[in-house]
């Protein structure tokens, strides 16, 4: 169900050059973010502690209000800057003016990858809280070189298998990307340009797209867990988009004061900022990986029969344990939304062993048992493939590569966390390194 | 004194001399009589205009053009039925405190309005088979409110005259535009015969086919080379002396169509009849006239907005009359909002097209319209100088003219009502 009117104004990304782009990023930041910055600051962007901004769905619908302001934050009717009527000649610059390194009206830095704690004014303060889910489009502070793993074990038809969870940290500084979903001017990374996967069956690798912050997230807000466009896609561009919608359940909005009233975008445990908070765990708290929850509270062995978890197995995005409201559905919605666009990736359990038809992606990983956010964040990673095979893996068009492909782990090491295909790991709770 | 003075005088005498039944119309601006076509022996010319004593530019008998207009439709006038200071319509012209009120005006009022700006109803509707719009309507508060912005900033209100037009260019209106910061012409001043005829011509509101505001010199508005006209409906019914004997309706109480509400009798005789009926908005008339909102495509039926009850033609002229002087405005090419348009501070615009004319969003008058919303007052004109409270002639208080055609969420689903019931529901 869309509005006409907007015209992919939410999932549209206007085809542009990437040389224009660049320019205009570079005058961007340079000269408007200051002068954007300033207008956030004295236009007192969001009410102190407040979550969503101005991404609220039931002030943007009318549902909550039909005198609604925060259009004037964003549009000009007559003197748009921008497609779409944006006050701003690109997207990802009027995004980045909050959410940006250099922006203070949001909590989130989805450049750097790290969401800050409040400041005095209600708006971005400089201690850093935790670092988000999904790294950063220019820098990420995944650890993804010094993983720790412990193994466990699991029923397997009538045996017992050994797998594993692992903990991925956090660094205490930022790196520099070496893959992301876009290629925000600052960044060292080239975009693919193809949404790889996308497409019916024997379609070739995918088609290109030229993606936008609004080609993922609605910026209007609509419910959905961060925002997420049920069909995300490029509007009148050449991908593929969904015929059915894809849903993301989102946690309730906060509604406490200060910190209380944001979100937690981190990968630390807790429903808000002030919940991270009070935990006083540090920005270096957290594990990327969250395949359990905590990561080492995995069935044991005793002997004779295998012990339940301490934990839950699973991630959970914003998870508070022992609450009914963890977001149990996440990982099946989350794989199901980025088939969405990477159609051919979405695979069923046998799809290591069962061909699909197609010709190029023939045998896939399931994402089924293991969602896609499991191996890989969603804005852009640090991890590193200096090794001979991973520094030069095709891509599906056969294109030599060394991008990291938004893993979470140096090179391969993404296969290791779940995977011993050696058999000699025992599930006796062996811990690596 | 003096003025308050000429006021009265030039009301009185506007009352001796109309001779007129309590629902004349058309007084002194009328074409036919003031041209010649009707008679070379006109008689109203000495309501305004003294050859060797005028009191004002042009042979005015008053001090300044507005004095003259207000002398009649001011708030304190009482030769015309139409207040444009308090943005009402009473049902008689010779009018005092506690005459019965008509309607609201159409385009508010230069010192108050009537529009119930904070409180727009709105249902939700299916488009087509994917796609939900909306239905708003605006409705009419029972007393006047203080503009917030006025076409014409008259003394004693909170509005001040910006010296620009924005948007004007020298040039085809709608395909002329600057690569250079060009933010419109100046100004030195808007007066009403700056857009009205007050000798008639013929044209909806004797609006006149090339406005022209005060300009001297230095200033750099560029008025438009080709006239536009704006269909007017035929005048109202006359008696055998030539006296009209209606009034034309110019309050936002409409009939879908606009042919069953164009003069004032017409008006009073709408079952049900209140004067507080009519929707500002008229993006469509009547406002809901759906039967199933779920149901792709609309079923209920409906007419664009017709104040001369000609729905098939009022919007696209009305478009092109505003951009006689706001050129760059004007935008119904395919996707104005997508495409750039090569100008420097117009480059991506809202389209003006189907039933989304100027008129739809803005009063041409004034609009007690509040921006008290942070980023709503907070926006800058044109030409980057603050605009602090400016309504921009908006009907909705801060942005909800956007939700009153929009949800960028899309989380409502069809038949969803929001806002309060209007009352009358229709008109």
């Amino acid at each position: 169900m869309t509005d006409p009117a907007r015209e992919g104004l939410v999932t549209g990304a206007v085809a542009r050059s990437a040389a224009i782009r660049a320019a205009r990023g570079v005058v961007y930041i340079a000269v408007i973010a200051p002068a954007l910055l300033l207008v956030w600051l004295a236009a007192g962007a969001t009410p102190a502690g407040a979550d969503g901004g101005p991404h609220v769905a039931i002030v943007n619908s009318g549902a909550d209000t039909l005198t609604a302001d925060g259009c004037a934050g964003c549009h000009r009717a007559h003197t748009a800057q921008g497609p779409m009527l944006l006050a701003h000649s690109e997207e990802e610059a009027l995004c980045l003016s909050c959410h940006g390194s250099a922006g203070m009206g949001a909590t989130t830095d989805v450049e750097t990858g790290v969401q800050y704690a409040l400041g005095v004014a209600g708006i971005r303060g400089g201690t850093a809280a935790g670092a988000l889910r999904s790294g950063g489009f220019v820098e990420a502070r995944i650890d993804s070189a010094n993983l720790t793993r412990i193994s466990f074990p699991r029923i397997q038809g009538s045996a017992v298998v050994t797998t594993f969870s692992s903990r991925v940290g956090v660094l205490a500084a930022s790196e520099p990307v070496t893959s992301a979903h876009l290629a925000v001017p600052s960044s060292g990374v080239t975009e693919s340009g193809t949404a790889w996967g996308n497409g019916v069956e024997d379609s070739g690798p995918g088609p290109t797209a030229d993606l936008g912050c609004a080609s993922c997230h609605n910026p209007h807000g609509n419910g959905q867990y961060r925002i997420l466009n049920p069909i995300p896609g490029d509007g009148d561009g050449p991908l593929v988009e969904a015929g059915v919608e894809a849903s993301v359940t989102d946690a309730a909005l906060p509604s406490g004061a200060g910190a209380a009233g944001v979100r937690n975008y981190t990968i630390q445990d807790g429903l808000t900022l002030r919940d991270v908070l009070d935990a006083s765990l540090g920005p270096t708290a957290g594990d990327y990986w969250r395949r359990y929850l905590p990561w080492d509270g995995v069935p044991t062995w005793n002997g004779s029969v295998i012990v339940p978890a301490t934990g839950v197995a699973g991630d959970r995005p914003m998870y508070v344990p022992g609450s009914a409201t963890n977001l149990i559905a996440f990982r099946s919605q989350i794989s199901a939304w980025c088939s969405a666009c990477h159609t051919r990736y979405d695979a069923p359990n046998s799809g290591a062993t069962t061909p699909s038809g197609d010709d190029l992606y023939a045998y896939r990983h399931t994402t089924q048992r293991t969602e896609c956010t499991q191996c890989h964040v969603a804005h852009g990673s640090n991890a590193g493939m200096a090794g001979t095979a991973s520094s030069a893996a095709p891509y599906p068009d056969g294109t030599p590569s060394g991008s990291s492909r938004l893993l979470k782990v140096d090179n391969r090491g993404t296969c290791q966390q779940c995977h011993d295909p050696t058999g000699t790991i025992p599930y006796t709770g062996v811990i690596n390194p | 004194m003096r003025r308050w003075a000429l006021l009265l005088v030039g009301g009185a005498v506007w009352l001796f001399l109309a001779a007129i039944p309590t629902l004349a119309d058309g007084g002194p601006h009328v074409a036919p009589a003031n041209s010649g076509f009707s008679t070379l022996t006109a008689d109203g010319c000495a309501g305004c205009h003294r050859a060797h004593t005028a009191q004002g530019a042009m042979l005015l008998a008053a001090p300044t053009e507005e004095a003259l207009c207000l002398s009649c439709h001011g708030a304190d006038g009482a030769g015309a039925t139409t207040d444009v200071e308090s943005g009402i319509q009473y049902t008689v012209a010779a009018r005092t405190t506690g005459s019965p009120v008509l309607g609201a005006l159409r385009n508010g009022g230069f010192v108050e309005a009537r529009i119930d700006s904070a409180n727009p109803s709105r249902v939700t509707y299916m488009r087509n088979t994917t796609a939900t719009s909306q239905r708003t309507k605006v409705s009419v508060l029972a007393s006047g409110l203080p503009v917030t912005s006025a076409h014409i900033a008259f003394d004693g209100t909170a509005v001040g005259a910006k010296g620009i037009a924005w948007g004007n260019i020298s040039g085809t209106p709608g395909t002329t535009f600057d690569p250079a910061s060009n933010p419109g012409g100046t100004v030195s001043g808007l007066t009403c015969a700056s857009c009205h005829n007050p000798h008639g011509n013929g044209n909806y509101r004797i609006l006149n086919p090339i406005p022209a505001p005060h300009t001297e010199t230095g200033d750099t508005f560029a008025a438009a080379t080709t006239g536009i006209v704006v269909t007017d409906a035929a005048l109202p019914p006359q008696d055998a002396d030539g006296n009209f004997t209606d009034v034309r309706n110019y309050t936002v109480i409409q009939a879908m169509g606009g042919t069953g509400t164009l003069l004032a009798s017409q008006v009073l005789a709408l079952p049900g009849y209140t004067n507080l009926m009519g929707d500002y908005f008229h993006r469509t008339v009547p406002w809901d006239p759906e039967v199933d909102y779920t149901v792709p495509p609309p079923t209920g039926v409906t007419a664009n907005d017709a104040p001369n009850g000609l729905a098939s033609a009022f919007n696209g002229q009305i478009n092109q009359w505003c951009s006689q002087c706001h050129s760059r405005y004007l935008a119904v090419t395919t996707r104005p909002y997508e495409t750039d348009s090569g100008d420097a501070i117009f480059t991506y615009r809202h389209s003006n097209t189907s039933n989304k004319p100027c008129t739809t969003c803005h009063v041409a008058h004034g609009t007690n319209a509040e921006m008290n919303g942070t980023f709503s007052q907070a926006r800058t004109y044109p030409d980057g100088s603050a605009g602090g409270t400016d309504s921009r002639l908006l009907k909705i208080d801060n942005r909800g003219t956007c939700q009153a055609c929009h949800d960028p969420t899309e989380t409502v689903p069809a038949g969803t009502f929001y806002g309060p019931t209007p009352s009358p529901y229709t008109p």
